[in-house]
């Protein structure tokens, strides 16, 4: 050795850091060195010691209330609980799965700046401390305000951080360009259609009454493939109950098996058939008149115009015999009020008919007599815990949520959101906000912030967005896993999962309302940090810090739960505390109150406020919009496995469904010659082409249409599990359709060829992958 | 002495994997393996169809195929009907893996075989297996077929009609199919293993 | 007149082994001054040198790349890539196939019956690369050159094995490639010595 270690300095002294010689060396147990880790597996988890914590579920939006263990430092396993409302002891399989998410070695890991020079979408970064991200997003916010104003900053959020992102940090900064994908390509036209007709909107756990009812009509709505856990808990035990289910769907679905009646309607014309329902309801005198005549407004309004709506008029249309349309009315009045039609969640389909839909489904609920009815839709909502006292936010709520209720700007000194005035209903379209990012029209949006939600495969026209992200002048993404989207930001701040987070209360509007909260199970790995600190530190650098008084979580929480009489130490060991509910109609006229919350007080048939606004006062059928010869209505849904596209890159979901497959007729199949599970790729109206992806040739849908599972397809080579496996029908959907109503835009308005004779991608297995992924 | 059993009501399953998730992350199932697993299979033509979505996994035969080609007695039979593999003994030949006809057990990357032993740890607390347990449809009854009293008794009792799968081998499966949605009983084993 | 006792080989690797082992934490953490001084100051080529020649190795031919494509390699190759990243600095990772597995657990126990704490400072993994090989140093200053061999053998060596090829492959800077490739080389030749 010739070197003097002193020419060495920099290095050796200022190494990692990472770890120090500690005050009091230990016996050394291990004389010989290190142990040899080749060696036998030690024993199951379950065999030491186990601690539990409780938390509630983000690996969806429905949010399961769960027992988290852990063992060694690691989580090793969750589980529902029975004080629960939502898990009930019983998770589906992605909470089951939410251990493998936060030991995922794709993470994002530090926060992360672009190289300078580089473009948009390139993907070149370099490390970054928080407080420097924080201060290169500042700068530009505040250039952007000095040029364009606040509101030029837009916001996108899901999940429960959403909150902070899509919420309140808006709200502190002053942009009504917040809003959630979950509105307006989810939920909107429901929540639109609810408000105004029951004056109440739907709840996030969806007020069914399944343990009361006798008769289900399901429309398009794919209980069993959507593993909402709650939903899928009470209709299963619905059914072994011995309750009747009819399925309204063009796809022999999951729930579909299920049924005594199968329905295979002509897509893009259910309202057809529910204003035929309306029709042989009010023509055959089979309705609830008692309940219609104390509960609703403008009958004879809806019986004048339903009269047209005939089962003949409507068996043209759907495709579905009236003698069977006749025959399920009758039926559904013979269980009424215990008959019911639940309203589904992804409710954009068609654009223009949407909230005609929604309208008409609820309306055959009321002639049911079952809106706030045992065996119906029950009342519900969310218990009322205090907020942290903070100074009242300059505009607020900044974000529609997802009621679909009014977002004032009053006389606040900024300006309405870039989609004001395009839609009757108030929330805001996420979708709205790409295209003032191209054309600065009517305002210029320069920044975004995109907390949580996938924009690559969730808002339609994907190349525009791109193209929109290379307009602005700052865009941030906050999340735990580098999505395509993700790669294009100028800011990348890596989130922590919800297992190694505190997050706010979940608040639930339910039967039996019910608060429950989440406390980390484990540290957070890497320099990732919950939403809540960066949503805070962030803010305080904007000069926001006094919407920000608390100084941790903890404090925030305890503060909030002292109003209710409990404290933070008290939920640590309890996790959920229930509250009593009224969920009918009896239990608010006991105390003489009126749960609907229209103007008239009464249930809403004809809309007046509609009329006003020079909208169809009822809902009315619109032909739909039609594709190219040759072509298939693309339809999509769920894997009972999978959440939008955040879960494609966890290794055991993925090894239970790897790739999707795109559903075809049999006869059509043999028409183009395709075999089944041979690759083809799909190309749209617009000559989009996505795939290859794998032909499931199926007598389980109609031929007119063709059918894949939603998140698959991803471009993102970092998801190393996600990466390439197969079609997105985000990538097909370059045409939707504005809903006037709610603004949601219908996404089911895309057409494909089926183009056979695409190469075998030669998937590896994801047990393949996963051992490369380590042994690279 | 007592003979544990599992039921499975097909009219409620819904194929979601719940259970093979729970067992995965429960049993420390590796990557590539599993104990059990869904079969997705439909018959009938458009629009008259049937689909059944069936979890396997092992069926604790009262006869089990697997127990005597074993060469070293690591395969057994508990006193409580659970069909039990000891992992030190297992030298990890196959022989078991071959001759089980339900292909239920697979070669951990430890090397030595391994298979669903209805979550015995659980069940010594006296816990449900974690399928049971996690399953959103309630599908799956557990417990003790001698005892009258025990759920899967009792959901046996109220079963429309209750399977076997491949009875004609007599290996006395006691892992029950309830209420299969097709008239004539289970479907072929022609459809999709999804996991 | 005294001489100096003659040294030991364990002795004697130890110096090499323990700046192998600063070579390993100081080029494989995240890019920060130390790094850029004595790239500047040709210490860490010296270092490198230094190495090789005791270990009969061919010195690395090392770029200098600007700071920024260094930076940005660096989060490329081991933080996050959009072409996916060539390697996970988690020894554990390297052993088990997954993180904070039995491997990265035996390793932090072992860490604490030696007496070496991580510092509440370090935001990453107490199984990253970087933190491990210091970990050793602190053994060799320490007085546990033992302790030391067998964790450069049993920890770094398979990361080593399993990455260096893949780093070197996406590798754009010319500087992570040469250096994990020759580290490679390096800790098989002091651990092979050392047997020997």
């Amino acid at each position: 050795m010739k070197l003097d270690r002193r020419d060495f300095i920099k290095l050796s002294c200022a190494t990692v850091g990472a770890l120090a010689v500690g005050s009091t060396a230990k016996a050394q147990l291990f004389p010989g060195g290190f142990p040899n880790p080749f060696r036998p597996p030690p024993g199951k988890w379950f065999t030491g010691e186990v601690t539990t914590s409780y938390s509630y579920c983000e690996m969806c939006f429905w949010k399961c209330g769960m027992k988290v263990s852990v063992e060694g430092g690691k989580v090793r396993k969750v589980d529902g609980y029975l004080e629960n409302p939502k898990s009930r002891g019983m998770l589906c399989p992605r909470g089951q799965a939410a251990p493998a998410t936060t030991y995922d070695p794709d993470r994002l890991k530090r926060p992360l700046i672009r190289v300078e020079g580089s473009q948009r979408g390139e993907g070149r970064y370099r490390e970054a401390s928080w407080d420097e991200a924080f201060d290169y997003i500042t700068e530009k916010m505040f250039a952007i305000r000095d040029e364009y104003g606040t509101e030029s900053v837009a916001f996108m959020g899901h999940g429960t951080g959403d909150e902070w992102f899509a919420s309140y940090l808006p709200g502190a900064w002053g942009s009504p360009n917040a809003a959630k994908p979950s509105v307006s390509l989810c939920t909107a036209p429901r929540e639109t259609a609810s408000v105004y007709t029951f004056g109440r909107g739907i709840a996030g756990h969806e007020q069914i009454d399944w343990d009361e009812t006798d008769y289900i009509v399901l429309i398009g709505h794919h209980i069993g493939e959507d593993t909402h856990n709650t939903q899928l808990q009470q209709f299963a035990q619905a059914l072994t109950r011995g309750a009747k289910l009819v399925v309204v769907d063009p796809r022999f679905s999951v729930a579909a098996a299920k049924a005594k009646d199968w329905l295979p309607i002509k897509p893009a014309t259910d309202t057809a058939l529910l204003l035929a329902w309306i029709n042989v309801l009010i023509e055959e005198g089979i309705y609830d008149a008692e309940y219609v005549e104390k509960y609703t407004l403008g009958f004879e309004q809806l019986a004048e115009h339903a009269a047209q709506y005939t089962p003949e008029w409507a068996e043209a249309i759907t495709e579905i015999p009236a003698d069977t349309i006749r025959r399920i009315a009758r039926e559904m009045a013979a269980h009424a009020p215990r008959a019911v039609l639940p309203v589904g969640r992804h409710v954009v389909w068609y654009g223009h008919d949407d909230s005609h839909r929604m309208r008409a489904l609820y309306f055959v609920n009321i002639l049911l007599g079952n809106y706030g009815m045992p065996g119906g839709y029950y009342l519900c909502d969310a218990p009322i815990v205090e907020k942290f006292p903070a100074p009242e936010l300059p505009l607020a709520p900044a974000a529609g949520g997802c009621g679909g209720g009014p977002v004032e700007i009053g006389d606040s000194p900024f300006r309405p959101s870039v989609d004001r005035g395009k839609f009757f209903g108030t929330a805001t379209s996420v979708q709205e906000f790409i295209e003032p990012m191209i054309t600065g029209e009517p305002y210029p949006v320069k920044g975004l912030f995109a907390y949580g939600v996938n924009i690559f495969h969730s808002i339609p026209m994907v190349e525009r967005t791109k193209e929109a992200l290379r307009h602005l002048d700052l865009y941030v993404a906050i999340d735990i896993l580098p999505m395509e989207h993700v790669m294009w930001a100028d800011v990348i701040l890596p989130e922590c999962t919800f297992l190694e987070r505190h997050d706010d209360l979940n608040l639930v509007a339910h039967k039996t309302p019910f608060i429950q909260a989440r406390f980390p199970a484990v540290e957070p790995m890497y320099d990732s940090k919950p939403a809540w600190w960066i949503a805070r530190e962030l803010g305080i650098k904007l000069g926001l810090g006094e919407y920000f008084p608390w100084e941790n979580i903890e404090e925030y929480l305890d503060r909030r739960l002292s109003s209710i009489g409990s404290s933070l130490e008290a939920m640590a060991e309890q996790g959920t505390i229930v509250r009593r509910g009224r969920p009918y109609i009896a239990d608010w006229e006991r105390l003489n109150r009126n749960p609907f919350d229209t103007p008239s007080g009464q249930l809403e048939f004809y809309s007046e406020r509609f009329a006003e606004a020079g909208l169809d006062p009822l809902p009315v059928f619109i032909d739909p919009m039609e594709g190219p010869a040759g072509y298939y209505r693309l339809l999509y849904g769920r894997s009972p496995v999978h959440t939008f596209a955040r879960t494609h890159n966890n290794a055991v979901l993925m090894e239970m469904d790897s790739e999707n497959s795109v559903w075809l007729n049999t006869r059509e199949a043999e028409r183009l010659g395709v075999s089944h599970r041979e690759y083809v790729y799909l190309e749209n109206q617009d000559g989009v082409v996505e795939g290859p992806v794998r032909a499931n040739v199926t007598e389980r849908i109609r031929q007119d249409c063709v059918y894949i599972t939603h998140g698959y397809g991803h471009k993102a080579p970092l998801m190393k599990l996600a990466n390439g496996r197969g079609a997105s029908d985000t990538h097909l959907q370059t045409r939707y359709d504005l809903d006037p109503y709610s603004g949601g835009a219908g996404l089911r308005n895309n057409w494909v060829r089926i183009v056979p004779g695409a190469p075998d991608p030669q998937h590896k297995s994801i047990a393949q992958l996963v051992r490369e992924r380590s042994q690279a | 002495m007592s003979r544990m059993a599992m039921a499975i009501d097909l009219a409620a399953c819904v194929g979601c994997a719940a259970c093979s998730v729970a067992c995965k992350h429960e049993n420390e199932v590796p990557i590539g393996v599993n104990r059990l697993w869904i079969r997705n299979t439909t018959i009938g033509t458009f629009p008259n169809l049937v689909t059944e979505f069936r979890p396997e996994q092992c069926l604790h035969c009262e006869n089990p195929p697997c127990v005597p080609v074993c060469p070293t007695g690591c395969c057994f039979v508990r006193a409580d009907g659970i069909v039990d593999i000891e992992p030190m003994k297992c030298i990890g030949c196959s022989a078991c893996i071959a001759a089980c006809p339900y292909d239920a057990r697979y070669m951990h990357p430890d090397g030595y075989v391994s298979k669903c032993d209805f979550c015995k740890h659980r069940v010594a607390k006296g816990e449900l297996p974690a399928c049971v347990t996690t399953c959103p449809t309630l599908c799956r009854s557990f417990g003790d077929l001698d005892d009258p009293n025990s759920d899967v008794s009792i959901a046996l009792r109220g079963a429309r009609r209750v399977d076997l799968l491949r009875p004609g081998l007599g290996t006395g499966p006691k892992l029950y199919y309830l209420n299969a949605p097709a008239k004539f009983g289970l479907v072929g084993e022609e459809g999709q293993r999804s996991s | 007149m005294t001489t100096p006792a003659p040294q030991t080989p364990v002795e004697r690797d130890a110096e090499v082994l323990d700046l192998l082992l600063q070579l390993v934490a100081g080029t494989l953490r995240s890019p920060g001054e130390a790094l850029r001084d004595d790239l500047a100051s040709g210490a860490l080529h010296r270092a490198f040198d230094a190495v090789a020649e005791a270990l009969d190795l061919d010195a690395p031919t090392l770029e200098t790349p600007t700071w920024t494509t260094l930076e940005a390699a660096y989060v490329d190759l081991f933080i996050t890539s959009a072409s996916g990243i060539a390697a996970p600095p988690y020894v554990g990772y390297a052993i088990d196939g997954e993180l904070m597995g039995p491997s990265a657990q035996l390793l932090g126990a072992a860490f604490g019956d030696y007496g070496i704490e991580l510092q509440d400072a370090w935001s990453d993994l107490p199984d990253h690369v970087a933190a491990v090989a210091e970990g050793g140093t602190l053994l060799v200053r320490s007085d546990q050159p033992e302790a030391a061999w067998t964790l450069t053998e049993g920890y770094l060596a398979p990361w080593f094995d399993r990455f260096a090829t893949a780093i070197e492959t996406k590798d754009v800077s010319g500087f992570y490639g040469p250096v994990t490739k020759f580290l490679q080389a390096a800790i098989k030749e002091v651990t092979r010595e050392a047997r020997s």
